[in-house]
Protein backbone atom coordinates (compact mmCIF):
# COMPACT_ATOMS: atom_id res chain seq x y z
CA UNK A 1 0.00 0.00 0.00
CA UNK A 2 1.47 3.69 -0.94
CA UNK A 3 2.50 5.00 2.19
CA UNK A 4 2.09 8.87 2.85
CA UNK A 5 5.11 11.27 4.04
CA UNK A 6 5.25 14.87 4.82
CA UNK A 7 6.46 16.91 1.78
CA UNK A 8 9.79 17.10 1.55
CA UNK A 9 9.72 21.41 1.65
CA UNK A 10 7.75 20.57 4.89
CA UNK A 11 10.58 18.16 6.15
CA UNK A 12 13.15 21.01 4.50
CA UNK A 13 12.11 23.73 6.86
CA UNK A 14 11.94 20.87 10.01
CA UNK A 15 15.62 20.60 9.27
CA UNK A 16 16.12 24.20 8.77
CA UNK A 17 14.68 25.08 12.19
CA UNK A 18 12.45 27.28 10.39
CA UNK A 19 9.25 25.50 10.85
CA UNK A 20 6.85 26.57 13.92
CA UNK A 21 6.33 24.38 16.37
CA UNK A 22 2.92 23.01 16.06
CA UNK A 23 3.97 21.69 12.07
CA UNK A 24 7.12 20.40 14.08
CA UNK A 25 5.83 18.56 16.82
CA UNK A 26 4.08 16.71 13.90
CA UNK A 27 6.97 15.93 11.81
CA UNK A 28 8.85 14.87 14.72
CA UNK A 29 5.51 12.46 15.80
CA UNK A 30 6.25 11.15 12.27
CA UNK A 31 9.72 10.34 12.11
CA UNK A 32 9.37 8.86 15.43
CA UNK A 33 7.19 6.01 13.12
CA UNK A 34 8.91 6.26 10.05
CA UNK A 35 12.24 5.20 9.11
CA UNK A 36 11.96 6.17 5.80
CA UNK A 37 11.82 10.25 6.93
CA UNK A 38 14.17 9.94 9.90
CA UNK A 39 16.90 9.33 6.77
CA UNK A 40 15.63 11.81 4.64
CA UNK A 41 16.05 14.13 7.70
CA UNK A 42 19.47 13.22 8.64
CA UNK A 43 20.36 14.24 5.03
CA UNK A 44 18.63 17.65 5.40
CA UNK A 45 20.44 18.08 9.06
CA UNK A 46 23.46 17.42 7.01
CA UNK A 47 22.71 20.61 4.53
CA UNK A 48 22.54 22.68 7.70
CA UNK A 49 25.83 21.20 8.95
CA UNK A 50 27.82 22.14 5.32
CA UNK A 51 26.18 25.41 5.14
CA UNK A 52 27.64 26.12 9.05
CA UNK A 53 30.78 24.76 7.14
CA UNK A 54 30.29 27.32 4.59
CA UNK A 55 29.66 30.52 6.76
CA UNK A 56 32.47 32.59 7.23
CA UNK A 57 33.76 32.83 10.88
CA UNK A 58 32.76 35.81 12.76
CA UNK A 59 34.86 37.72 15.30
CA UNK A 60 34.14 36.53 19.13
CA UNK A 61 34.28 38.81 22.14
CA UNK A 62 37.42 38.90 23.95
CA UNK A 63 36.45 36.92 27.19
CA UNK A 64 34.03 34.03 25.31
CA UNK A 65 36.47 31.81 25.30
CA UNK A 66 37.20 32.18 29.33
CA UNK A 67 33.54 32.72 30.05
CA UNK A 68 33.22 28.80 28.40
CA UNK A 69 35.94 27.34 29.79
CA UNK A 70 35.07 28.59 33.26
CA UNK A 71 32.07 26.71 32.74
CA UNK A 72 33.01 23.23 31.71
CA UNK A 73 32.75 22.02 35.39
CA UNK A 74 29.59 23.32 36.40
CA UNK A 75 27.40 20.87 37.58
CA UNK A 76 24.96 19.59 34.44
CA UNK A 77 20.91 19.88 34.39
CA UNK A 78 19.30 17.12 35.05
CA UNK A 79 18.02 15.21 31.66
CA UNK A 80 14.20 14.92 31.67
CA UNK A 81 13.50 11.42 32.12
CA UNK A 82 11.63 10.18 28.68
CA UNK A 83 7.79 9.98 29.38
CA UNK A 84 6.42 6.14 30.16
CA UNK A 85 6.11 4.61 26.69
CA UNK A 86 2.35 4.07 25.05
CA UNK A 87 1.07 2.33 22.55
CA UNK A 88 -0.50 5.35 20.66
CA UNK A 89 1.32 8.17 21.61
CA UNK A 90 5.42 8.45 20.27
CA UNK A 91 7.56 10.12 22.59
CA UNK A 92 7.80 13.50 20.74
CA UNK A 93 4.11 13.62 21.04
CA UNK A 94 3.57 12.18 24.86
CA UNK A 95 6.25 14.86 26.03
CA UNK A 96 3.03 17.56 25.09
CA UNK A 97 -0.26 15.34 26.14
CA UNK A 98 1.81 14.73 29.36
CA UNK A 99 -0.39 11.85 29.87
CA UNK A 100 -0.78 8.62 28.56
CA UNK A 101 -3.61 8.25 25.97
CA UNK A 102 -5.94 6.05 27.87
CA UNK A 103 -5.95 9.43 30.33
CA UNK A 104 -7.04 12.29 28.08
CA UNK A 105 -10.25 14.42 28.60
CA UNK A 106 -12.00 14.31 25.61
CA UNK A 107 -14.18 17.00 24.30
CA UNK A 108 -17.23 15.35 22.18
CA UNK A 109 -17.76 17.78 19.00
CA UNK A 110 -20.62 15.15 18.50
CA UNK A 111 -21.32 12.86 15.03
CA UNK A 112 -18.98 10.21 16.22
CA UNK A 113 -16.24 12.88 16.85
CA UNK A 114 -14.38 14.03 19.53
CA UNK A 115 -11.40 16.46 20.18
CA UNK A 116 -8.24 16.69 22.70
CA UNK A 117 -6.41 20.81 22.30
CA UNK A 118 -2.81 20.61 22.63
CA UNK A 119 -1.44 23.38 24.42
CA UNK A 120 1.06 24.77 21.80
CA UNK A 121 1.95 28.48 22.35
CA UNK A 122 1.65 29.77 18.88
CA UNK A 123 -2.03 28.62 19.50
CA UNK A 124 -3.37 31.96 17.15
CA UNK A 125 -1.43 30.73 14.19
CA UNK A 126 -2.26 27.04 14.27
CA UNK A 127 -4.93 25.11 15.76
CA UNK A 128 -3.29 21.44 17.21
CA UNK A 129 -5.53 18.76 18.20
CA UNK A 130 -5.98 14.97 18.48
CA UNK A 131 -9.32 13.79 16.91
CA UNK A 132 -10.63 10.78 17.78
CA UNK A 133 -13.48 9.56 15.20
CA UNK A 134 -15.82 6.81 15.52
CA UNK A 135 -15.53 4.12 12.85
CA UNK A 136 -16.55 4.70 9.77
CA UNK A 137 -17.88 8.44 10.73
CA UNK A 138 -17.26 11.21 8.63
CA UNK A 139 -14.98 14.12 9.84
CA UNK A 140 -17.40 17.27 9.29
CA UNK A 141 -16.46 18.33 5.67
CA UNK A 142 -14.17 21.88 5.72
CA UNK A 143 -11.91 23.97 4.21
CA UNK A 144 -8.71 26.12 5.66
CA UNK A 145 -7.07 29.54 5.23
CA UNK A 146 -3.49 27.62 5.75
CA UNK A 147 -2.12 24.21 5.06
CA UNK A 148 -3.47 21.31 7.25
CA UNK A 149 -1.27 17.96 8.01
CA UNK A 150 -2.94 14.71 9.63
CA UNK A 151 -0.99 12.32 11.13
CA UNK A 152 -2.87 9.25 11.88
CA UNK A 153 -1.73 7.27 15.05
CA UNK A 154 -4.55 4.44 15.07
CA UNK A 155 -7.04 3.28 12.98
CA UNK A 156 -7.10 4.74 9.88
CA UNK A 157 -9.52 6.75 7.02
CA UNK A 158 -10.22 7.59 3.59
CA UNK A 159 -10.31 10.27 1.43
CA UNK A 160 -11.49 10.45 -2.22
CA UNK A 161 -8.83 8.00 -3.40
CA UNK A 162 -6.16 7.40 -0.93
CA UNK A 163 -6.16 5.97 2.41
CA UNK A 164 -3.94 5.93 5.48
CA UNK A 165 -3.03 4.15 8.29
CA UNK A 166 -0.85 4.52 11.10
CA UNK A 167 1.95 7.05 10.52
CA UNK A 168 0.85 8.59 6.91
CA UNK A 169 0.33 12.02 6.94
CA UNK A 170 -2.44 13.34 4.74
CA UNK A 171 -1.48 16.89 3.71
CA UNK A 172 -4.22 19.66 2.14
CA UNK A 173 -3.37 23.34 1.56
CA UNK A 174 -6.25 26.06 1.29
CA UNK A 175 -7.25 25.42 -1.99
CA UNK A 176 -8.99 21.51 -0.76
CA UNK A 177 -12.32 20.85 1.04
CA UNK A 178 -12.33 17.26 1.86
CA UNK A 179 -14.19 14.97 3.46
CA UNK A 180 -11.76 12.17 5.13
CA UNK A 181 -14.53 9.27 6.71
CA UNK A 182 -12.68 6.68 9.09
CA UNK A 183 -12.20 3.31 7.91
CA UNK A 184 -14.52 0.61 9.26
CA UNK A 185 -13.44 -1.82 12.12
CA UNK A 186 -12.39 0.28 14.68
CA UNK A 187 -12.14 4.09 15.40
CA UNK A 188 -9.47 6.41 13.92
CA UNK A 189 -6.95 8.35 15.58
CA UNK A 190 -4.97 11.75 14.47
CA UNK A 191 -3.05 14.49 15.19
CA UNK A 192 -3.98 17.34 13.07
CA UNK A 193 -2.44 20.65 12.81
CA UNK A 194 -4.47 23.55 10.91
CA UNK A 195 -3.01 26.81 9.88
CA UNK A 196 -5.28 29.91 10.73
CA UNK A 197 -8.61 28.91 11.11
CA UNK A 198 -11.03 26.34 9.88
CA UNK A 199 -14.26 26.67 7.53
CA UNK A 200 -16.31 24.45 8.01
CA UNK A 201 -19.11 23.87 5.24
CA UNK A 202 -22.34 22.21 5.03
CA UNK A 203 -25.91 22.19 6.93
CA UNK A 204 -23.39 22.42 10.41
CA UNK A 205 -20.77 24.93 9.37
CA UNK A 206 -21.51 27.89 10.53
CA UNK A 207 -22.53 26.59 13.84
CA UNK A 208 -19.56 24.68 14.36
CA UNK A 209 -17.80 27.52 13.35
CA UNK A 210 -19.42 29.82 15.78
CA UNK A 211 -19.02 27.13 18.62
CA UNK A 212 -15.39 26.55 17.78
CA UNK A 213 -14.63 30.43 17.50
CA UNK B 1 29.14 28.56 -4.61
CA UNK B 2 32.61 27.43 -3.81
CA UNK B 3 34.25 29.91 -1.00
CA UNK B 4 37.84 30.23 -0.21
CA UNK B 5 37.25 29.59 3.50
CA UNK B 6 35.36 25.99 2.97
CA UNK B 7 36.65 23.33 4.94
CA UNK B 8 38.49 20.81 3.14
CA UNK B 9 36.76 17.29 3.37
CA UNK B 10 39.71 15.58 5.27
CA UNK B 11 39.10 17.78 8.19
CA UNK B 12 35.75 16.45 8.68
CA UNK B 13 37.10 12.92 10.24
CA UNK B 14 39.83 15.03 12.16
CA UNK B 15 36.55 17.29 13.38
CA UNK B 16 34.78 13.86 14.02
CA UNK B 17 37.99 12.72 16.35
CA UNK B 18 38.47 15.54 18.78
CA UNK B 19 34.78 15.14 19.60
CA UNK B 20 34.78 11.47 19.97
CA UNK B 21 38.04 12.54 22.06
CA UNK B 22 36.00 14.77 23.90
CA UNK B 23 33.27 12.37 24.39
CA UNK B 24 35.61 9.67 25.45
CA UNK B 25 37.67 11.41 28.46
CA UNK B 26 36.41 15.58 28.44
CA UNK B 27 39.70 15.77 26.73
CA UNK B 28 39.89 19.94 27.01
CA UNK B 29 42.45 20.21 24.32
CA UNK B 30 39.97 18.66 21.98
CA UNK B 31 37.12 20.56 23.05
CA UNK B 32 39.87 23.51 22.58
CA UNK B 33 40.31 22.82 19.02
CA UNK B 34 36.55 22.47 18.11
CA UNK B 35 35.58 25.90 20.10
CA UNK B 36 38.05 27.24 17.77
CA UNK B 37 36.60 25.95 15.04
CA UNK B 38 32.85 25.94 15.49
CA UNK B 39 32.56 28.96 18.00
CA UNK B 40 33.09 31.40 15.35
CA UNK B 41 30.77 29.75 12.81
CA UNK B 42 28.10 29.30 15.19
CA UNK B 43 27.81 32.84 15.90
CA UNK B 44 28.14 33.84 12.56
CA UNK B 45 24.61 30.99 12.17
CA UNK B 46 23.33 32.88 14.67
CA UNK B 47 24.16 36.43 13.19
CA UNK B 48 22.50 35.50 10.36
CA UNK B 49 19.63 35.28 11.90
CA UNK B 50 18.94 38.09 13.33
CA UNK B 51 20.02 37.52 16.71
CA UNK B 52 21.98 40.80 18.14
CA UNK B 53 25.69 40.61 19.13
CA UNK B 54 25.15 39.54 22.55
CA UNK B 55 22.50 36.80 21.86
CA UNK B 56 24.63 35.47 19.68
CA UNK B 57 27.50 35.26 21.96
CA UNK B 58 25.10 33.53 24.19
CA UNK B 59 23.80 31.18 22.59
CA UNK B 60 26.92 30.13 21.02
CA UNK B 61 27.88 29.96 24.34
CA UNK B 62 25.21 27.60 25.23
CA UNK B 63 25.78 25.23 21.74
CA UNK B 64 29.40 24.80 22.83
CA UNK B 65 28.75 24.04 26.13
CA UNK B 66 26.24 21.25 25.15
CA UNK B 67 28.81 19.98 22.68
CA UNK B 68 30.60 19.75 25.68
CA UNK B 69 28.20 18.07 27.74
CA UNK B 70 26.56 15.91 25.12
CA UNK B 71 30.08 14.82 23.06
CA UNK B 72 29.38 11.36 24.52
CA UNK B 73 26.52 10.74 22.75
CA UNK B 74 28.05 11.16 19.30
CA UNK B 75 27.48 8.98 17.07
CA UNK B 76 30.01 9.21 13.64
CA UNK B 77 28.25 6.79 11.77
CA UNK B 78 24.80 8.99 12.12
CA UNK B 79 26.37 12.26 11.39
CA UNK B 80 29.85 14.20 11.09
CA UNK B 81 30.69 16.63 13.72
CA UNK B 82 29.81 19.96 11.65
CA UNK B 83 25.92 18.43 11.05
CA UNK B 84 25.90 17.45 14.38
CA UNK B 85 26.74 20.89 15.54
CA UNK B 86 24.67 22.56 13.48
CA UNK B 87 21.65 20.55 14.72
CA UNK B 88 22.99 21.75 18.36
CA UNK B 89 23.48 25.24 17.18
CA UNK B 90 19.44 25.21 15.59
CA UNK B 91 18.12 23.83 18.40
CA UNK B 92 19.36 26.24 21.33
CA UNK B 93 18.16 28.83 19.05
CA UNK B 94 14.53 27.77 19.00
CA UNK B 95 14.56 27.35 22.44
CA UNK B 96 16.59 30.59 23.56
CA UNK B 97 15.64 32.95 20.60
CA UNK B 98 12.55 32.06 19.75
CA UNK B 99 11.64 30.53 23.01
CA UNK B 100 10.06 27.28 21.43
CA UNK B 101 10.29 23.79 22.24
CA UNK B 102 12.07 21.61 19.70
CA UNK B 103 10.05 18.64 18.96
CA UNK B 104 12.65 15.70 18.54
CA UNK B 105 12.42 12.16 17.60
CA UNK B 106 15.18 11.08 19.30
CA UNK B 107 17.16 8.43 16.84
CA UNK B 108 18.03 6.05 19.35
CA UNK B 109 14.54 5.85 21.25
CA UNK B 110 13.84 2.18 21.36
CA UNK B 111 10.14 2.44 20.60
CA UNK B 112 10.74 4.00 17.07
CA UNK B 113 9.77 2.13 14.29
CA UNK B 114 13.05 0.63 13.30
CA UNK B 115 14.14 0.39 9.47
CA UNK B 116 13.35 -3.43 8.31
CA UNK B 117 16.02 -3.82 5.60
CA UNK B 118 18.03 -0.48 5.31
CA UNK B 119 17.69 -0.44 1.96
CA UNK B 120 20.73 0.58 0.09
CA UNK B 121 21.18 3.92 -0.42
CA UNK B 122 20.19 4.50 3.20
CA UNK B 123 23.44 3.10 3.89
CA UNK B 124 25.75 5.38 2.72
CA UNK B 125 28.06 5.91 5.20
CA UNK B 126 27.44 9.30 7.43
CA UNK B 127 30.71 11.00 6.10
CA UNK B 128 30.30 10.24 2.61
CA UNK B 129 26.55 11.36 2.81
CA UNK B 130 28.01 14.69 4.51
CA UNK B 131 30.45 15.05 1.74
CA UNK B 132 27.68 14.36 -1.37
CA UNK B 133 25.56 17.35 0.65
CA UNK B 134 28.66 19.92 0.11
CA UNK B 135 29.04 19.09 -3.50
CA UNK B 136 25.20 19.17 -4.37
CA UNK B 137 25.18 22.44 -2.48
CA UNK B 138 27.59 23.75 -4.19
CA UNK B 139 26.40 23.39 -7.72
CA UNK B 140 22.66 23.86 -6.66
CA UNK B 141 20.87 27.03 -8.85
CA UNK B 142 21.25 29.82 -7.70
CA UNK B 143 17.00 30.34 -7.29
CA UNK B 144 16.70 27.17 -5.24
CA UNK B 145 20.26 28.37 -3.05
CA UNK B 146 18.53 30.92 -2.09
CA UNK B 147 15.38 29.94 -1.00
CA UNK B 148 17.48 27.07 0.98
CA UNK B 149 19.13 30.10 2.77
CA UNK B 150 16.18 31.73 3.58
CA UNK B 151 14.52 28.81 5.25
CA UNK B 152 17.85 27.72 7.22
CA UNK B 153 19.18 31.28 7.60
CA UNK B 154 16.19 33.50 8.01
CA UNK B 155 14.02 31.62 9.79
CA UNK B 156 11.18 32.21 7.08
CA UNK B 157 8.10 29.91 6.63
CA UNK B 158 7.30 28.91 2.88
CA UNK B 159 4.25 31.23 3.35
CA UNK B 160 6.90 34.07 4.43
CA UNK B 161 9.64 33.53 1.97
CA UNK B 162 6.59 33.56 -0.54
CA UNK B 163 5.35 37.14 1.20
CA UNK B 164 8.97 38.50 1.15
CA UNK B 165 9.96 37.29 -2.47
CA UNK B 166 6.87 38.19 -4.09
CA UNK B 167 6.75 34.75 -5.73
CA UNK B 168 3.45 32.63 -5.39
CA UNK B 169 3.91 29.91 -2.82
CA UNK B 170 3.33 27.28 -5.37
CA UNK B 171 6.55 28.60 -7.04
CA UNK B 172 7.90 28.45 -3.61
CA UNK B 173 7.00 24.68 -2.64
CA UNK B 174 8.20 23.77 -6.17
CA UNK B 175 11.58 25.16 -5.72
CA UNK B 176 11.99 23.62 -2.41
CA UNK B 177 10.91 19.77 -4.11
CA UNK B 178 13.67 20.55 -6.72
CA UNK B 179 16.30 21.26 -4.39
CA UNK B 180 15.00 18.57 -2.30
CA UNK B 181 15.11 16.41 -5.79
CA UNK B 182 18.52 17.43 -6.91
CA UNK B 183 19.82 16.80 -3.51
CA UNK B 184 18.51 12.85 -3.39
CA UNK B 185 19.99 12.49 -6.68
CA UNK B 186 23.38 13.42 -5.31
CA UNK B 187 23.16 11.57 -2.70
CA UNK B 188 22.11 8.54 -4.97
CA UNK B 189 25.33 9.06 -6.87
CA UNK B 190 24.26 11.12 -9.39
CA UNK B 191 25.14 14.48 -9.32
CA UNK B 192 23.77 15.87 -12.15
Amino acid sequence: MKRHHPSPEVLMSYAAGSLPEAPSLLVATHLAICPECRVRAGELDALGGAMLENLSPTKMEADAFDRVMARLDEPEPPRAPPPPADPVLPAPLRAYVGRGFDAIAWKKLGRGVEEYRLPIPDADSYMTRLLRVADDREIPTHGHDGDELTLVLAGGFRDGEDSYVRGDVASADPTVSHSPVADKGGECICLVVTEGKLRFSGLFGPLLTYFRG
Amino acid sequence: MQRPDSRPVEGARELDELVLKVGRSRDREAFISLYKHFAPRVKAYLLRLGADDATAEEATQETMLSLWRRADSFDPSQAGAGTWVFTIARNRRIDLIRRERRPEADESAAENIPDPAEPADQAIAAAERDKRVRVALEVLPREQAALIEMAYYQDLTQTAIAAKTGLPLGTVKSRFRLAFARLRRALEGDPS
